[in-house]
């Protein structure tokens, strides 16, 4: 505690000088100390956040009045879709994987992350990936297709600006960074635990964030997949998504493909940006009631239910498609299914209330604004989840109010939660309770001002994403509501920010654990050293500083009793997993990369018509056989090389030439392909053909990189046992690479052929 | 027999009759085949049986469609021995892995069928496989999850520690003594709504409030303390 007083008066000092503050602002940007990246999140991200209301309130001014003219349908367009973009991509989703990148390794007792470089490039991905889609508003428009950017509306023909150009390579640039760091943050909770801190004592936050991860590795690729197809069109003329092949009278893309691409990402990150919500909810709840969470086993394994279930719901985005009556029923049904666990969890929070004792703290307030605001935005879910309801409102502004009180009711009351509880750990200081009480009411008052009369107004008719509104009954002066709603909610952020300015500055000195919570992070100073913790408390159960101060209460371990007498084989069927963290992560990362290709084969297969028959009966697939025979041999020979205690650089080098080999032969195919014509704008097969094979040569180059890394590591480096690491590392996703050209070969060199 | 109907069958027999062979232990013992092939197996299996042209076959020839159903409960047996087995070579995540894994190929072959076919029947039949197969792996993945996170007790335990307020707020000042740097927030004039905060001096106060609700409440504050 006094370390944080000297903290705090040594940068009061240092500021004075410009010199020290250069290398401090250096030592900022150079950082890869979990703690101050995750600061980094939060600071970027509450600049984008701001950046995003003002764009709210610029739409909210133009709909204040029937035929307001204060912006051009242009402008309009552009601002809607960038508050959208910015919110989901910028500000939700980095969000939680900010906290969590600060909070994770404090709470599970580590030192930092798995991989601390990865994690700072996963920051400034999102910050340049924030920074290029910002760049489109001065270079020529910003992208004006909404947030999920329907085709072919945001085709080249449609869409003529360079706007959704940016967009597309942002979103690009954000999925990646998403990718890493959940890959990190997996890792870290696997590998990092403290001793004791078994899978099934994890703190609920942190058990949320791992789900999370994975949801996240499950559900970006597809995200990536089809930006990089939208790209593809745009910038090279393919035909994904347009319906029309260029000036040729030919069948051509589908959009719906883009719409099923899109929400097959766009659902799961629905509950990617709530799932931590919950998570912080779970923290909060039980330590301003006294009591441990109800229903610990319940709220975790209903987290998975969800994360797996939102995989199967993507078509309930859909329903006005036409997709027909039994797709549409399966989805609606698993719909309504997604949404049992989620209301139990709501009773899980309720019940830990019940009987408690309540502290009225802001962050509690905030957390119970939660439940209440939360629940209405889940009851309109279940509402559009049923066919005929969504038929009637979809693209209302119901929805918008719908998503609304998910995103800000649900998800932003928790994530302020998190900031008035988690503050103090961070800076050191308390943020002031009075202004925090009175931020919630203001927040609460505003954000129900301006959201619940869209409900209403959706019911009305008035549709989403309209620049202006004939003067209809009520209208006017429903659209007036929630335009001043939505001012008393930006007053709320500006107490926000001021009382964080002036925390900062005067706030009382919180202490190592101010609101007698439970958890490991609350073990160590506020703010934590650089190595996190002094010493760790013993963990024996889900509340190790609950079990410290109360040596003769402590809570009742399920598993004690297996634990004790058969110690090491509980720990292995616990979970652990028996890697190293960089083969884990690799796993990981191409878990992802997997999941990336299936969805650019998918493409491939649903494009495929009797129509482009003759564009692919010019593929030769016994030249391209041979090929794929010398990159399956690079496959044993990368293997081979690994099965020693060094790594056997011979056969290292022949899995290199082997791989540049393959690289020339698809260069040679290519260029006779386009002898012959079959370019990436000719026809759907074009398009898919060279997305396809050429990101696969992309990879396959990329792995010649990494293998080359590898022979002049072990050339140069004394340490054996890092040379196999990573060899075992760029072994395995030389595999995946092999692997996935297997299946390139038969479905497009094969498929076309004999199958057919 | 319609190709809905015959997709509905495919999800019984190789899916719901094998889990309730696999209730005899004799079947569930470890298994001798590696993993990977009993799921290679049984996707495999699922996926080829419910292909049109299966289908088609299986309509005209009886044979053929005796096989296919013996086929699909051979395999299904195969296919959840590894997850089912009594000691198995798979640890948790493994058998997460191995249904995961499973419910991502029998959505996207239903998701093709579905999407692809030209009629409502087809479309149910890949629906089928798809939605109510998953649920299947799903139930089964949640079990396992569900089992790891209680450790190998019940979830209720008969017998819980007590976390009425009362207790908790007089056994504080221990924690208030070792974290004695700690200044008190709630008494450092940061009043909070609700009731008086419980911290510092007025501790006592406060212990004696609470155990007094706890009286005045009698033995169901026992009882709502007993939340795990």
């Amino acid at each position: 505690m006094t370390d944080a007083a000297g903290l705090v008066g040594r940068e009061d000092a240092g500021s004075a000088r410009a010199g020290v503050r250069s290398e401090r602002l250096l030592s900022w940007i150079a950082t890869v100390d979990h703690k101050r990246v995750g600061i980094l999140y939060l600071v970027t991200i509450l600049v984008f956040f701001c950046v995003g209301g003002v764009e709210a309130l610029l739409i909210r001014i133009q709909l204040a009045k029937p035929e307001n003219a204060f912006l051009s349908p242009e402008a309009f367009n552009q601002i809607f879709t960038m508050h959208g973009t910015t919110m989901v991509f910028l500000v939700v989703m980095p969000l939680l994987t900010g906290f969590a990148t600060y909070l994770v390794p404090l709470m599970i007792g580590a030192r930092d992350v798995a991989f601390p470089r990865l994690n700072a490039l996963s920051y400034w991905l999102l910050l340049f990936g924030g920074l290029l889609l910002y760049v489109s508003f001065v270079a020529g428009g910003a992208p004006d297709a909404g947030w999920f950017a329907y085709a072919p509306l945001s085709e080249r023909p449609y869409a003529t600006s360079s706007g959704l150009d940016y967009w597309a390579l942002g979103l690009l640039v954000l999925g990646v960074s998403t990718i890493t760091s959940a890959v990190n943050l997996i890792v870290t909770i696997v590998t990092l635990r403290a001793e004791g801190l078994l899978i099934r004592r994890l703190p609920l936050f942190v058990w949320m964030v791992l789900v999370n991860s994975f949801l996240m590795l499950g559900a970006l690729p597809a995200l990536n997949a089809s930006v990089v197809m939208l790209l593809v069109d745009r910038l090279l003329g393919g035909h994904f998504f347009v319906p029309q092949a260029g000036a040729l009278v030919m069948p051509g893309g589908s959009p719906i493909l883009w719409q099923h691409f899109f929400w097959a990402f766009g659902h799961p990150e629905v509950y990617i940006m709530v799932l931590p919500a919950f998570g912080i909810i779970s923290e909060v709840i039980p330590v301003f009631s006294r009591k441990p969470i109800f229903g610990y086993e319940f709220v975790a394994a209903s987290t998975v239910a969800i994360a797996l279930l939102s995989y199967g719901v993507w078509a309930h985005h859909m329903f006005a498609v036409g997709l027909g009556y039994p797709a549409d029923a399966a989805f609606s049904a698993a719909s309504l299914l997604i949404a049992v666990p989620t209301g139990v969890k709501i009773f899980n929070w309720i019940a830990t209330m019940w009987g408690g004792s309540v502290r009225f703290t802001t962050a509690m307030l905030f957390a119970m604004g939660f439940l209440v605001m939360f629940t209405i935005g889940g009851i309109t879910g279940v509402m559009v989840a049923v066919v005929p309801i969504d038929w009637q409102v979809t693209d209302s502004y119901f929805i918008v109010a719908h998503m609304h009180y998910v995103l800000f009711g649900g998800t932003a009351f928790a994530v302020l939660a998190g900031v008035y509880y988690w503050f103090p750990k961070m800076s050191g200081r308390l943020l002031d309770e009075r202004w925090g009480a009175a931020q919630f009411w203001v927040t609460l008052v505003g954000f129900n001002l301006t959201f619940f009369d869209q409900h209403l107004l959706g019911l009305m008719g008035m549709p989403r994403r309209v620049f202006t509104y004939p003067a209809l009954p009520y209208w006017g002066a429903l659209n007036l509501l929630s335009t001043i709603g939505a001012f008393v909610l930006g007053v709320s952020i500006l107490m926000l920010l001021w009382n964080i300015v002036a925390s900062l500055r005067h706030g009382v000195v919180a202490g190592d654990n101010p609101w007698n919570a439970w958890t490991l992070e609350w073990a160590t100073t506020s703010p934590p050293p650089e190595h996190n913790f002094e010493r760790l408390p013993p963990v024996r159960g889900r509340r190790p500083l609950w079990d410290l101060a109360h040596p003769d209460q402590r809570d009742p371990d399920p598993a004690d009793a297996t634990d004790e007498s058969s110690a090491g084989a509980s720990v292995a069927g616990d979970g652990s997993v028996h890697l190293p963290a960089s083969t884990l992560g690799m796993l990981l990362f191409l878990a992802s990369e997997a999941v990336f290709f299936v969805f650019l084969i998918i493409g491939f297969i649903y494009l495929r018509s009797p129509n482009t028959q003759r564009t692919s009966a010019s593929l030769d697939p016994a030249v391209t056989g041979v090929y794929t025979a010398v990159l399956v041999a690079s496959s044993v020979t990368i293997w081979l090389a690994g099965r020693g205690a060094r790594v056997r650089k011979g056969w290292l080098a022949a899995s290199i030439v082997l791989g540049a080999l393959f690289l020339v032969g698809q260069g040679r195919e290519y260029a006779r392909l386009l002898d012959a014509h079959v370019t990436v704008s000719r026809d759907t097969f074009g398009s898919a053909f060279y997305t396809l094979t050429g990101i696969h040569g992309f990879h396959v180059a990329a792995g010649v990189l990494m293998m080359l890394v590898v022979v002049v590591m072990a050339w140069r480096s004394p340490k054996p046992r890092a040379d196999s690491l990573a060899l075992e590392s760029v072994a395995w996703y030389w595999h995946l690479v092999d692997v996935v050209w297997i299946v390139i070969f038969t479905v497009v060199y094969l498929g076309g052929r004999y199958v057919r | 027999m319609t190709y809905a109907d015959h997709m509905i069958e495919h999800v019984v027999l190789a899916q719901i009759v094998p889990l309730l062979l696999l209730q005899r232990r004799s079947l569930r013992r470890s298994p001798d085949m590696p993993a990977m092939m009993s799921w290679l197996v049984g996707v495999a299996t699922m996926v080829v049986a419910s292909l049109p042209a299966v289908f088609s076959v299986a309509q005209h020839d009886a044979g053929a469609l005796w096989t296919i159903r013996a086929a699909l409960v051979i395999s299904g047996v195969l296919f959840w021995r590894p997850v089912r087995a009594t000691t198995s070579t798979l640890s948790g995540p493994m058998r997460i892995l191995y249904l995961v894994c499973a419910c991502f190929v029998t959505t996207l072959a239903g998701a093709g069928i579905a999407f692809g076919a030209a009629t409502t029947d087809r479309q149910i039949g890949g629906l089928v496989m798809w939605v109510p197969c998953c649920l299947i792996y799903l139930s089964v993945v949640l079990a396992i999850v569900a089992r790891a996170l209680r450790g190998s007790m019940p979830i209720a335990s008969p017998r819980q520690h007590v976390t009425s307020s009362s207790m908790e707020w007089s056994s504080h000042a221990t924690t208030t003594a070792r974290n004695s740097s700690a200044p008190d927030v709630y008494a450092g004039g940061r009043r909070t709504r609700g009731h008086a905060p419980c911290l510092g001096r007025r501790q006592l106060r406060c212990a004696d409030r609470s155990g007094r609700r706890a009286a005045r409440a009698g033995p169901r504050a026992v009882v709502r303390g007993d939340s795990s």
